[in-house]
């Protein structure tokens, strides 16, 4: 038919599409946007039916872009993608990365003055070594912690970074790239986060929040055992600073004469 | 078999795809699927758990390769079992009931299919029942429970128990493990063996099978 009317087709050029329809509804594209078909006699029209964004005033905040890219993505999957899909990481990132800190500058500029600390964070190490290998870290977490990072200290805003577990070998780039300034939760037990190493390694360059341990002293310790930790702690962050605090949330199985003496023993031996 | 040593690659370097079209050209070719799981996808998870151990692979690496693992599998996986083959042991496995974390349970899982057992995988939240009633219906002869958190823990300890009080502690091995888990809790809670990390369980999972 072109040849007879002498005219080119137009070639669409589209990507393989692997998602077809909103997540949970069969009956909206991938915006979550309804089309409803409107007559008009002769044929119709599709037009749109609904406008997801209507009621929102406003975006909320979250402080671990990899977090949220594992529940968008499924967490193993997120993982592989660091190896066998980075430009599809790579992207996804960028936009969850540049929401949150359009969000910071924001909060920043509105809370103008009275913000003294801000949370950067992502969980980087498990219970014995990195979730990831370094290459990866330095690739796609640590350029974008640093913009976050750089985002609060241009507001004169301290940087609080939380990792989790295993995290020794990330740490001096957390220091010389993301530009930390107060390192959570210090998980001592975890190889390589032994508090003397810390202490003599990264001591005069970051302050110390949390190692009173949480998996085996505050739960399951008796109290002397939870006394001792800290003034353990008060001994060995001597050289350094140190800020007394449990090694994650609380879980309900620690007794509360543990969680008193915690913080008796800070207020009565942590003179400073 | 000169081109098996490419399925072998395939897997410690998580490629699914080749991983996928070596298996099937070979299986064409008329190779053995026993002595491909014991010459080249066992000695591959191996050394995948070896490099593991040494923090020379992450979560991300493993991951992979189980993937690659598992696409060979597939493939070879029913032929196993029309031979008539008995795996290295059958093995239920599931993290604990009120804990989501599942990373950890599922990379032991995937080294424990890699080394020639047959898993089945209870999934996240596994209540004690659910454990007996696949224990029973599988006629499994190890279980390997997981939890990450110490709120969960005991839920290592109250399946142990309602194992026992089923009748059934005793036709099983029980292997533990997770973040807060310590070789002193499972013997406190009466596990046969505990492992820090994927690599250690399957080692342990032979020797107690062998006991
Ligand atoms: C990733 C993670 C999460 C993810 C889990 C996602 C998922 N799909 O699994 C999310 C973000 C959802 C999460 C949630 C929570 N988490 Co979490 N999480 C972690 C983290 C950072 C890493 C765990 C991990 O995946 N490691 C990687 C894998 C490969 O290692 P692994 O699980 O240890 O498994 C290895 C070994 O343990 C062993 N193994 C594991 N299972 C088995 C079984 C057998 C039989 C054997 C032999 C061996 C074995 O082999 C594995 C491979 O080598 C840890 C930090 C840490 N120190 O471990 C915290 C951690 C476990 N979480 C913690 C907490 C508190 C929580 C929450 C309660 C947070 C909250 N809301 O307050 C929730 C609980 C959710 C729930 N109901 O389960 C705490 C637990 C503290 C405690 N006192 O118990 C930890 C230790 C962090 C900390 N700083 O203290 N978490």
């Amino acid at each position: 038919m072109y040849t007879r009317l002498h005219i080119d087709g137009v070639l669409h050029i589209n990507p393989e599409r692997t998602v077809t329809h909103f997540p949970g509804d069969p009956q909206a594209d991938i915006w979550g946007i309804r089309r409803t078909a409107v007559q008009y006699g002769t044929g119709s029209y599709d037009e749109f039916a609904n406008h997801p964004l209507a009621d929102f005033t406003t975006v909320s905040g979250e402080y671990e872009p990899f977090l949220l890219y594992c529940a968008l993505r499924g967490m193993e999957l997120a993982m592989m993608d660091l190896l066998v899909d980075q430009e599809f990481a790579e992207a996804a990132l960028e936009h969850i990365f540049r929401h949150y800190y359009a969000l910071n500058e924001r909060t920043y500029e509105l809370g103008r003055g009275r913000v003294d600390i801000t949370y950067v964070a992502e969980d980087l190490g498990g219970q014995t070594a990195l979730l990831f290998g370094v290459p990866e870290i330095r690739r796609f977490i640590l350029p974008r912690q640093k913009k976050m990072a750089d985002l609060a200290r241009s507001h004169g805003i301290h940087v609080f970074y939380h990792t989790d577990g295993a995290a020794r070998d990330i740490i001096p780039d957390l220091l010389d790239v993301t530009g930390i300034e107060i390192l959570n939760p210090i998980q001592w037990r975890c190889p390589g986060m032994e508090r003397e190493g810390l202490v003599r390694d990264f001591g005069k360059r970051v302050i110390f929040h949390g190692a009173v341990d949480n998996q085996h002293t505050l739960p399951f310790g008796s109290v002397e055992e939870v006394r001792t930790e800290v003034r353990d702690n008060i001994r060995i962050f001597a050289g350094a600073r140190w800020i007394c605090a449990p090694c994650h949330n609380l879980q309900p199985v620690t007794p509360t004469a543990n969680i008193i003496a915690l913080y008796e023993t800070i207020h009565t031996d942590g003179t400073l | 078999m000169e081109d098996l040593k490419k399925l072998y690659d395939a897997i410690l370097t998580g490629n699914f795809k080749s991983a996928k079209e070596i298996t099937q050209q070979a299986l064409a070719a008329g190779a053995d699927p026993q002595a491909m799981v014991q010459q080249y996808m066992i000695p591959a998870m191996d050394e995948v758990g070896r490099r593991y151990e040494a923090n020379e692979y992450f979560v991300p690496e493993l991951l992979i390769s189980a993937r690659a693992m598992k696409a060979s599998l597939e493939f070879i996986r029913p032929l196993l079992i029309a031979s008539g083959a008995e795996p290295a042991g059958r093995v239920v496995i599931g993290t604990v009931k009120g804990d989501l974390h599942d990373i950890g349970k599922n990379l032991v899982a995937a080294m424990l299919e890699g080394a020639g057992f047959e898993v089945i995988d209870l999934g996240v939240d596994v209540s004690p029942e659910k454990f007996i009633t696949a224990l029973n219906e599988k006629k499994a002869g190890l279980v390997a429970m997981s939890a990450l958190l110490t709120t969960t823990m005991n839920s290592m300890k109250t399946t142990v128990e309602a194992m026992k009080a089923a009748g059934v502690r005793n036709n099983v091995k029980i292997m533990i493990g997770g973040a807060p888990v310590t070789e002193k809790y499972a013997e406190e809670i009466g596990a046969d063996g505990y492992s820090t990390n994927a690599n250690g369980a399957v080692a342990l999972a032979r020797k107690l099978v062998a006991a």
